[in-house]
């Protein structure tokens, strides 16, 4: 208890043995660095981003629509133009799912008349007949994924009609053209974005790494195409595009009017990161050691933003599935025979239609849930590829 | 114990804060006492993420409410004007009593010079905010009380109308400094004043700290990480780690005659003036903990060469011991 | 503060010059021109036109001359507030859009303060309770709002309005009123009419404030000088006034020039469902039928009001931060 002089002493003495030999401090730094390295970046970032419940809700639902559109033929019961007019405008069907007291999903028969006053066609549900519905039935023959050529769908009649989202006014089933008409609206999207990112990750990068003039060019450039509001520059360049071009041709190049204006946003927010990072002591030691600019570009710039590129396609893809479907809808956008959500929308547009048959504006459903779903993910991979927010 | 007899300002006693993060909790002091005399200076060190932050905004209640909680322990605090002190933890932080004391009695200068005062109203409007937040005066008093103020820590009476953005980093910590002895507190709580400035200009706010507070007769609870600018400053030091005040004691003591291993490794880390050995600086194995894992007993024993030699368990928490009259130290060699 | 005002408007100037440019070359690009779209729709109705009248068409409208020489003849009346002729309205352009511009304008405004009046306290709330139900409840609303397309929501409140509600949800007037002249009955019957566009033009505007509105406080408020304001004992309700929102409106200040083409790409695609009288409709239909001149003006007045709405953004920043004010 008197001795804590001597104590201290001791203490000091331990220190003063410690080994400060070089390799010794640079042992024990190493140590400290691998525990942090040990998880890589797209570790943490699925960790975090797995942490965040919507979105992985948001994830899972685009998942589900890209698989869907791709095995589009057969998860639709109809193809694109099979016309039933005997069952025009039909309103949306009911699943019952229990008859005569076990599972067995089936929608009621259809009696059709006239409504006496408005000459409208009426269907009645007649529940003494009740049409099963079948799986893996055969329907009309298509090929899955433009390859294996089948006449499966997921599920079907054998007689009468299944319609669970009604038809049009030409007796085709909305269910088959929403999912026919998704393989346009998503993919609208991932082809606009993939566009716009290789013209807004070159120039931006570009504008970012290398400064001056370059930089200047490529600011002005932005300038003048955002001094104009997208939806009606979009409206005014559809509108120039020949009426007799093919619709294949015409969907290209809407893709690609779509990424002529989305690219500023996109180079706008790499070129920011790029000025970030370009400050980062490892491209000053890289330039240090002699490391050509490009060399700096594709080994440490892009690698560096790569994760801030999918956050911001990611973000990006609900204005172009946005931009498509309101051309579209204005008639500006895809042109049939090719549909997509827009396109079947388009019919919504007369008032009295809409009025008689609401249902016809489901397909702008489908649009909201796909741009939420994106939103969802795109907000949880933007949090997860933040390193320094928890 | 006799300590109790002082009539100290300030007195806290095992004072414990939470933190409720989405990662879990962090224990960000666990167990805190102090103590600060009427106009004597208490420095308190440590490394970053030690706690000394946490005690000084716990002091005026500024920390987070719903992210921080006061789980337990005192902070006794004497009014000017009543003989019972009375425990800030167990005021609303949300009170008008915590607000008259804030700034009147008790006030703050920060670490960044160059975010401590709002870019968009002049110096003028920030520090008669104070001024007539509490006391009955007029804007034309105010302004004068003001400009005062700032002739006192050696800015030109124009700074007045300025706006921040428009002074030096030095020049905005004096301005900080008016604003917060405009009402004259008796204590000033000083979180890391001069980390932000160059050297020189780290001088000049001191010195002028030390020449207030001798005009103004208030205590300074000085916080740094800083030894030198302990040395210079403080009648009492308390030395933290990882949320526990490990040694303390007058500042002969404490820096003369360094009891706990930490103390030991932070004085043997610097570098000393005409030391012509040439040897290496030591510096103190390891890290500080994630902040997130409780250490269990000792706090500092991962890190301690002692306990690497074996010459303790480090397996509970030692008590305080005081080998020496006033000079206090957490650690089991001293039993 | 008047030299950086002038600075800034004389800046305009050469943005306007090839911003009208541009218009220029984009109103050209359809193959063929007005005659020729007229050309077709005479073919349609089984008639046709002979190659004398197509070409007294053709030199009637200056449609002969070089690009250059339109381009000017367009826009040299600008100035003096002649903005062309409609072909197909055989109208100045100015008399086809002048109550539709109003219109237009009024919807957009109404739209702007909605969206103000509803996103900052929902931001200030979310900001100061984060985490919180409310919070929670408002991020959800919010992400809501940013994902439901705007003719979603007007195909829904036609049908939701007029089939449930039993309330006419298009057009500006009961049709009774359409006609009469103005009166307080006129005004109410407006007003009842009008609410239901401006919030569906407000909606994703207001969704996106509320976002912004939200991070830029919380940002803010951990900032030194909120700390400083709460060290010196000013009351918590003034703390987050004067000192947090006063500084984190800057960034919604900022995107108002962002907010503004929204507004009028949604007033295109509500005025078209809702059948209001917007300069929507008819762009669309000037598009169509390559009434290159309506076309052009109004897409290079919605330019403009794109780059007036930057401009005021950066006067009201200036005016409200003194950083920006004195650099």
């Amino acid at each position: 208890m008197q001795d804590f002089k001597g104590t201290a002493q001791r203490i000091t003495d331990l220190y003063n043995q410690q080994d400060l030999s070089d390799e010794s401090i640079a042992q024990q730094m190493l140590q400290s660095e691998q525990t942090a390295e040990a998880t890589s970046q797209w570790r943490l970032m699925w960790r975090k981003f797995k942490r965040n419940r919507t979105a992985v809700i948001g994830g899972v639902v685009v998942l589900l629509f890209y698989l869907t559109a791709l095995f589009g033929d057969f998860v639709a019961p109809y193809s694109l133009e099979d016309r039933m007019t005997q069952y025009s405008y039909l309103p949306p069907q009911k699943i019952r799912f229990i008859a005569d007291g076990r599972f067995q999903p089936h929608v009621y028969g259809l009696k059709s008349g006239r409504d006496p006053l408005t000459l409208q066609r009426t269907y009645v549900p007649d529940p003494e007949h009740k049409i099963p519905i079948r799986f893996f039935v055969e329907g009309s023959p298509y090929k899955l994924m433009g390859l294996f050529p089948t006449n499966r769908h997921l599920f079907g009649v054998e007689e009468g009609i299944v319609s669970i989202l009604g038809t049009d006014g030409q007796g085709r089933d909305m269910f088959s053209r929403i999912i026919k008409g998704s393989q346009i609206s998503l993919t609208v999207g991932l082809v606009g974005v993939a566009l716009s990112l290789l013209i807004g990750a070159v120039l931006g990068v570009a504008s970012g790494y290398y400064g001056g003039w370059v930089d200047n060019l490529v600011q002005r450039g932005i300038e003048i195409v955002r001094s104009f509001p997208p939806i009606p520059l979009w409206m005014a360049l559809t509108a120039a595009l020949p009426q007799h071009w093919p619709p294949l041709l015409t969907y290209f190049v809407i893709t690609v009017i779509l990424s002529l204006i989305g690219w500023t946003w996109l180079a706008r927010q790499l070129r920011g990161k790029v000025l970030a990072i370009r400050e980062e002591d490892f491209i000053m030691a890289a330039r240090l050691a002699g490391a050509s600019d490009r060399w700096i570009i594709f080994r440490h710039l892009i690698p560096a933003t790569f994760s801030h590129i999918v956050v911001i396609s990611t973000l990006s893809m609900p204005s172009m599935i946005l931009a498509e479907s309101s051309l579209s809808f204005l008639g500006l956008g895809i042109r049939p025979p090719l549909t997509s959500w827009g396109v079947l929308l388009k019919q919504a547009q007369n008032t009295q239609v809409l009025l008689l048959y609401p249902w016809l504006m489901i397909p702008g459903f489908f649009v909201a849930i796909s741009i939420l779903a994106f939103n969802f993910m795109g907000d949880g991979l933007r949090d997860a590829a933040d390193p320094y927010t928890v | 114990m006799k300590n109790e007899e002082k009539n100290y300002l300030l007195t806290i006693k095992d004072l414990v804060v939470h933190f409720h993060t989405l990662e879990g909790i962090v224990r960000a002091l666990e167990g805190v006492s102090l103590h600060l005399e009427q106009g004597k200076t208490l420095g308190l060190v440590g490394e970053s993420g030690c706690g000394k932050s946490v005690t000084a905004h716990s002091i005026l209640r500024l920390l987070p409410p719903k992210l921080c909680k006061i789980k337990g322990g005192e902070i006794l605090f004497r009014q000017r004007d009543s003989a019972e002190p009375i425990d800030l933890a167990k005021v609303d932080p949300q009170s008008d009593l915590i607000r008259s004391i804030r700034g009147h009695e008790i006030a703050m200068i920060f670490q960044e010079p160059m975010t401590s005062l709002a870019p968009i109203y002049t110096v003028g409007d920030q520090i008669m905010e104070a001024i007539m937040l509490h006391r009955q005066v007029s804007p034309e008093q105010a302004r004068e009380s003001a400009m005062e103020m700032l002739k006192a820590v050696a800015l030109a009476e124009n700074v007045v109308d300025e706006y921040p953005y428009r002074l030096s980093g030095g020049q905005r910590q004096r301005a900080m400094t008016a604003m917060a002895l405009s009402c004259n507190p008796s204590l000033l709580i000083a979180d890391e004043p001069t980390t932000a400035l160059d050297v020189t200009i780290q001088a000049q706010i001191l010195e002028l700290l030390m020449s207030l507070q001798k005009e103004f007769n208030m205590a300074i609870l000085m916080i740094t990480h800083n030894l030198g600018v302990i040395a210079e400053m403080a009648d009492e030091v308390a030395v933290m780690y990882l949320g526990r005040v490990v040694e303390s004691g007058a500042i002969e003591q404490v820096l003369g005659n360094p009891l706990h291993p930490y103390t030991i490794g932070l004085l043997k880390s610097l570098p000393k003036m005409g030391d012509q050995t040439n040897r290496r600086l030591a510096p103190i194995p390891g890290s500080v903990p994630d902040p997130l894992a409780k250490v269990e007993g000792c706090p500092f024993h991962l890190r301690c060469p002692v306990y690497k030699q074996k010459g303790c368990d480090g397996k509970e928490l030692p008590s305080v011991v005081e080998p020496e009259p006033g000079h206090l130290v957490r650690c089991v060699l001293y039993y | 503060m008047l030299p950086y005002i002038v600075k800034r408007v004389l800046g305009m100037i050469p943005s306007l010059i090839i911003i009208s440019f541009i218009t220029f070359f984009v109103i050209q690009l359809p193959p063929g021109d007005f005659v020729t779209s007229v050309q077709s729709q005479v073919a349609s109705s089984g008639g046709g036109m002979d190659a004398t009248t197509v070409e007294a068409l053709r030199v009637r409208y200056g449609l002969d001359q070089p690009q250059v020489v339109q381009y000017w003849r367009w826009i040299k009346g600008f100035p003096t507030g002649d903005f062309g002729y409609s072909l197909e309205w055989s109208a100045p352009v100015w008399d086809v859009i002048a109550t539709r511009m109003g219109w237009t304008l009024l919807l957009s405004g109404l739209a702007l303060v909605f969206m103000w009046v509803v996103s900052i306290p929902i931001g200030v709330y979310s900001a100061t309770h984060q985490y919180s139900i409310g919070d929670n409840i408002f991020s959800f609303l919010g992400f809501l709002g940013l994902s439901i397309p705007d003719f979603l929501l007007s195909l829904i409140w036609l049908v939701v309005g007029t089939l449930v509600l039993g309330i006419p949800a298009y057009g500006l007037f009961s049709p009774e009123m359409a006609d009469a002249p103005w009166s307080l009955a006129k005004f109410l019957d407006l007003l009842k009419h009008l609410w239901a566009p401006v919030i569906i033009m407000g909606i994703i505007g207001t969704a996106e404030l509320i976002r912004i509105m939200r991070g830029s406080l919380l940002d803010v408020l951990n900032q030194q000088y909120v700390t400083t304001a709460r060290a010196k004992g000013l009351h918590e309700k003034k703390v987050i006034k004067k000192y947090a929102v006063r500084m984190a409106i800057n960034p919604l200040i900022s995107v108002l020039g962002m907010q503004i083409p929204k507004m009028i790409s949604s007033s295109i695609i509500v005025g078209l469902v809702l059948s209001i009288p917007t300069v929507g409709p008819i762009f669309l239909r000037s598009l169509i039928s390559q009434d290159m001149y309506l076309a052009g003006v109004i897409l290079l007045f919605m330019a403009v009001m794109l780059l007036v709405s930057n401009l005021l953004a950066d006067l009201v920043l200036a005016w409200i931060d003194p950083r920006i004010r004195y650099e």
